[in-house]
């Protein structure tokens, strides 16, 4: 049976207070399931990113229900969010983000640190993930040595460091031209097959192949 | 890479930067490390130096001041002793006997009756020092019954007594022949024509009336004031000296060098932790991106505090060791240039002390430099560090 990986219902987010609030979300109801890719398309400022964030235990609700792998996000301090974003969580962000002063492997290895895994674990685990996504060539490798679909790449591996149920994309093929942005996009789908994947894009490509597509503007989902 | 790595490999980040500002931070400890260590070397030498010099007080019959106390008048031999013995903080009371030989030529020489172990003063200098001897040994404990002396320089060579004589040479007082088992220098051909004996000799010898003055050591410079005051209350028939003037200038010299170091030394302490808090907080201006991506991995706030604690204490103990560089030069000169004073402030090369005052103000220092983007960083959402890289 298809087991549910995030729930909203009824999720607001509002910026700002008075007549100078902003609803970025506005009534949200979701249900993503397990081991399925979901893009999340909209024109910019419809609210896509906010509500990776808010699934991705990085902003709280204003309002409604947020349950992401059984946990109800509402009912957590930053220290419970932190703790979820550790275990649960993967995010891939449209510019890397990777840290500069560290290699491929030792970027790969950074999640696991907070999750205080030894050094040896650490290691054999991010040499996988990055064998995994095809970079075992590159692990001493800084991200200024990397093109940019290696360091989405490496982006990728590090979001599956922890092994989270979930992996959060934010616009992954942004920075990158269409032939690298296939190769992100295959992985994605390669990943989905194990974990839940939702994709915030404007990429044709990724919503063509995602499980399901989801259209939001000025906050609202729509079919 | 665990997170002490990360933390030294930051702070490579800016190499230009982290170069001036360790330039900037080994003075700054440096002259920390110079002035605490001037400052509590100064202390432990005035702390020294109040149980060691100065402390002595000379008691003389009074009115023989301008005879050198070799005659005039006598303090009584038991009933004295007793009344100084009682005072308290006195820690040490030496008598002495004075006898003036005179010759037919004009000239007389001084024998002085001590008892073994006392300082060999002679009488005539101004400062009551002990003396040096430059062939034999003082007067020890077994001399207390024995007919030896300890000689001025100039009286033994009159004598035709030299160096090479000592222990084997006699001479003769009241008829009684005495070994000369030491000869002492004092600079002064005056005062070299003295000659030391044990008391209980002396006593027998000349047979008399009482001690002619008394040299008594205070335990502490501080209680030099007590102590003359109850002598001056016991001893109605005595000049006191006390050496207060000297004692008052070491003590107001060394007063003004800890004090002032003691200020210099917060000065510099206060410039390194702005140079630092300045420093991290442009660090953590750069890096509040990377601090919103750590956020999102799911590092604490715990994970990142931790960072920069270990990467500013790294950057200041590496000024620290800049520092000790710094101040081992700048102690150095300081030994150089206060050799010429009677006491020396500093010690080269650098103590463990100094050492470990570097390490702790470091420390200190790198604690003091991470409290801003500590706060900073919990206050941040990751959300909004992420829009805005």
């Amino acid at each position: 049976m298809d087991k549910s990986t995030a729930k909203l219902i009824g999720v607001v987010k509002t910026y700002g207070k008075g007549h100078l609030a902003v609803k970025a979300l506005d009534g949200i109801d979701l249900n993503v399931m397990e081991a399925t890719m979901t893009a999340i398309v909209g024109p910019s400022g419809s609210g896509k990113s906010t509500l990776l964030h808010v699934i991705g235990a990085m902003d709280k609700a204003t309002k409604g229900e947020v349950e992401v792998v059984g946990v109800d996000l509402n009912a957590l301090d930053q220290k419970g969010l932190a703790k979820v974003r550790r275990e649960h969580i993967g995010f891939v962000f449209q510019t890397f983000n990777l840290i500069p002063i560290l290699s491929a492997l030792e970027n790969v290895m950074l999640p696991m640190e907070f999750i205080r895994k030894g050094r040896r674990q650490k290691k054999e685990r991010g040499q996988h993930l990055l064998r995994k996504v095809h970079l075992d060539h590159r692990l001493r490798h800084k991200p200024t040595e990397l093109s940019g679909g290696e360091q989405q790449r490496v982006a990728i591996a590090r979001a599956l460091a922890n092994d989270p149920a979930i992996v959060l994309a934010d616009e992954p093929t942004g920075n990158l031209d269409t032939k690298t942005g296939r190769i992100i996009c295959d992985l994605l789908r390669e990943i989905a097959a194990e974990k839940t994947v939702i994709v915030v894009t404007h990429d044709e490509h990724i919503a063509d192949n995602a499980d399901r597509v989801i259209y939001i503007s000025d906050g609202q989902l729509h079919a | 890479m665990n997170i002490i790595l990360r933390s030294i490999r930051n702070i490579g980040r800016k190499k230009f930067r982290t170069s001036l500002v360790l330039i900037f931070l080994s003075l700054i400890i440096g002259l920390f490390v110079i002035m605490v260590q001037v400052s509590v070397t100064s202390s432990q030498k005035y702390a020294e130096m109040e149980t060691r010099i100065r402390n002595t007080i000379e008691l003389r019959p009074v009115g023989s001041l301008s005879a050198g106390g070799v005659r005039i008048r006598l303090f009584p031999f038991e009933s004295t002793m007793a009344s100084i013995k009682g005072i308290p903080h006195i820690s040490k009371v030496e008598r002495y006997l004075i006898k003036r030989i005179f010759h037919e030529e004009e000239s007389f020489e001084i024998i002085i009756g001590l008892d073994p172990e006392s300082s060999l003063r002679v009488i005539g200098e101004p400062e009551p020092i002990d003396t040096t001897i430059v062939a034999g040994r003082r007067l020890i404990e077994s001399d207390r019954d024995q007919a030896v002396v300890v000689m001025g320089k100039a009286l033994a060579e009159k004598k035709g007594i030299f160096v090479d004589d000592v222990e084997r040479a006699t001479v003769q007082f009241n008829e009684t022949a005495f070994t000369v088992i030491g000869i002492f220098a004092s600079g002064n051909e005056f005062t070299d024509n003295q000659t030391f004996v044990p008391f209980n000799i002396m006593k027998k010898l000349y047979n008399p009336k009482g001690v002619s003055k008394f040299f008594v050591t205070v335990d502490n410079i501080r209680n030099t004031k007590s102590v003359v005051q109850e002598l001056k209350t016991i001893l109605k028939e005595a000049d006191i000296i006390a050496n207060e003037a000297s004692i008052e200038f070491v003590k107001s010299s060394l007063e003004v060098i800890g004090s002032t170091t003691l200020y210099s030394s917060f000065f510099f302490f206060v410039v390194g932790a702005l140079l630092i808090i300045f420093v991290m907080m442009l660090v953590f201006r750069e890096r509040q991106t990377e601090v919103g991506i750590l956020k999102a991995l799911g590092a604490s706030n715990t994970d990142i505090a931790k960072q920069f604690v270990l990467e500013s204490i790294f950057l200041t103990l590496l000024g620290g060791v800049g520092g000790l560089a710094v101040s081992a030069v700048g102690l150095y000169f300081f030994s150089l240039t206060w050799t010429n004073i009677s006491f020396q402030l500093v010690t080269t090369p650098l103590p463990f002390l100094t050492v470990i005052e570097m390490i702790i103000a470091s420390v200190v220092l790198g604690i003091a430099g991470s409290v801003y983007p500590i706060i900073r960083s919990w206050r941040l959402s990751p959300v909004d560090t992420l829009r805005m890289g």
